[in-house]
């Protein structure tokens, strides 16, 4: 496992889309500082780094990180690269799992990444005026907490993009879950509600949780809530994915 | 018998196709396995079955004498259709990654790989640059990474020039004969394979058709004078007495082969009906391989 994990990072390392998706993540940043900043220097009153840093996260990372999730996995059926591994004494659990692992690495980093620059460039244009401990604790639990979501959003990802092996495709399903996804969500809960069921899909769906996720009085509820989901739907991608790549031919 | 492969009714079914139908494949230690078949034969399915990237839906198969697959497997090199490389990194970064993944601790790996293969002075050249051949030979040398016992090759000159496939089969012999790398070789082109292989096998519509030795399909393709007759007793006799001919066989009865004296045919048939024998046919035969092939292949 060890082996493979090196391998995978050195891949991502190397990585040309990996590098540009953090360009396309540094930029959506100033993006969004610029724009507001144009539009008028008096909304800073009302918003601060963090409503900015929720804005790039949900906005621009999401869909960045499924992007680059997908073209992690595919390209490796593209290629063929994927033969150099299977059938080479490790266990296509442990493959899949490999690269579950390292797109997760790769999709913090650009969680983190955001998280940095949403920071340098708040204090840059907004000022360091309101930063305080409270900011700064709220600011690492919203990283954290939109990492994990970030992990088990791509885990899905991953899956179907392994199960349907096509660039194009994999691509689009990542920006569908991420787009519409929620309508769905959405649309589920109002079928729940007519038949007087008190179970709401929103509550429990990743993007949904994403989106929904507070960015200042985490209290345990919510966090709790938000593990829930990450365990959930990281558990679900993973053992759907393994249970896929252990069962199709490598073609 | 050592053997490297061995199947028993190895079957894949794709849907209601029977892609490959229960062959029994036989690689003995040593061989160069020339696996021989039409587009769709069943040959690509067959190895990737053989290297883990499919799994059959009947049959048994055997790596180095024993079942578990997936151990053995460490001890086979592959190169099923396209290498398996990424085209924005260099040849050193490709081998680079293989090296890590495999676990091979020896980082002079990379290099002396790239040296063997002849692509050590590639440098800062992405993959995607490179010729057909080039792309073949870094195919080759991750296949060849953890050094292999047995290697596993589909079409590996497919889309070469000719000076791309006397490489390649330079080095393939070079790897049989120094390193004693036991090779499973498919290929379109039968010239080619024949000044590799040592074994063959011929898949027709996913069965595996004949199994024969170079030295067999040599004696199969030697020219001869083929000559149909009631009596083949009496004609042998003719043919010894006579004529002092001994290089001869009767593969079937009233069918006799006759190595030597081919220029001397006339002079065999008027022996023949001057002692009594009714010669109903005779003609020089022998084949060159590629058509040998042919006619098995159903061509």
């Amino acid at each position: 496992m060890i082996n493979l994990l090196s391998g995978e990072w050195y891949k991502l390392r190397k990585s040309k889309s990996f590098l540009i998706c953090c360009v396309v993540i540094i930029c959506s940043v100033f993006l969004v500082y610029g724009t507001l900043n144009i539009g008028s220097e008096s909304v800073w009153a009302s918003m601060g780094i963090m409503d900015v840093y929720q804005q790039v996260v949900i906005c621009f990372v999401n869909m960045t990180s499924v992007i680059f999730s997908a073209l992690f996995v595919i390209t490796e059926f593209v290629n063929g690269a994927i033969k150099n591994l299977v059938g080479k004494g490790y266990s296509k659990e442990k493959i899949f799992l490999s690269k579950f692992i390292m797109n997760s690495v790769a999709v913090v980093m650009m969680v983190v990444l955001s998280a940095i620059v949403s920071w340098v460039l708040g204090c840059f244009f907004i000022g360091t005026e309101g930063i305080n401990g409270a900011l700064i604790r709220d600011y690492v639990i919203f990283t954290l907490l939109q990492s994990g979501l970030m992990i088990a959003l791509n885990g899905i990802v991953i899956t179907l993009s392994e199960v349907c092996r096509n660039l194009g495709a994999g691509i689009s399903i990542g920006i569908i879950i991420v787009g519409f996804s929620t309508l769905l969500s959405s649309a589920l809960d109002l079928v729940f509600n007519r038949f007087s069921i008190s179970f709401k899909a929103t509550d429990y769906w990743v993007v949904d949780v994403m989106q929904n996720c507070p960015i200042s009085g985490f209290g345990a509820n919510v966090v709790i809530q938000v593990i829930f989901v990450i365990v959930l739907w990281s558990v679900l991608a993973i053992g759907a994915g393994m249970w896929h790549f252990r069962k199709a031919d490598i073609k | 018998m050592d053997y490297i492969l061995k199947t028993e009714n190895l079957t894949k079914i794709y849907g209601k196709t029977k892609v490959v139908n229960a062959v029994n494949m036989h690689v003995k230690k040593g061989d160069i396995y020339g696996f021989i078949g039409k587009n769709g034969a069943g040959k690509t399915t067959f190895m990737r079955m053989v290297t883990g990237l499919a799994a059959p839906s009947e049959g048994e198969l055997e790596l180095f004498g024993k079942k578990d697959l997936e151990k053995q497997r460490k001890r086979i090199g592959s190169l099923i259709e396209n290498p398996g490389i990424y085209p924005s990194m260099t040849a050193r970064e490709n081998l680079e990654v293989v090296r890590r993944s495999l676990g091979i601790t020896d980082k002079n790996a990379v290099d002396d790989m790239l040296k063997f293969v002849g692509l050590s002075d590639t440098d800062k050249k992405k993959v995607k640059n490179f010729s057909m051949g080039m792309k073949q030979r870094l195919g080759i040398a991750i296949a060849l990474f953890r050094n292999p016992d047995f290697l596993v090759l589909d079409e590996p000159i497919n889309g070469l020039d000719p000076a791309g496939i006397k490489e390649i089969r330079d080095l393939l012999l070079k790897l049989n004969k120094e390193k004693n790398i036991t090779i499973l070789i498919s290929s379109h082109i039968l010239g080619e394979l024949s000044k590799l292989a040592t074994r063959y096998g011929i898949i027709r519509d996913g069965s595996l058709i004949e199994e024969f030795s170079a030295e067999e399909l040599n004696e199969k393709c030697r020219r001869c004078q083929k000559v149909f007759v009631d009596n083949a007793d009496l004609a042998v006799t003719i043919l010894e007495d006579k004529l002092q001919i001994t290089e001869y066989d009767v593969p079937e009865q009233g069918v006799i082969r006759i190595f030597s004296h081919l220029e001397q045919s006339g002079k065999i048939n008027q022996e023949l009906v001057l002692g009594g024998v009714e010669v109903k046919e005779s003609y020089i035969a022998g084949q060159d391989l590629e058509a040998y092939f042919m006619d098995l292949l159903g061509e």
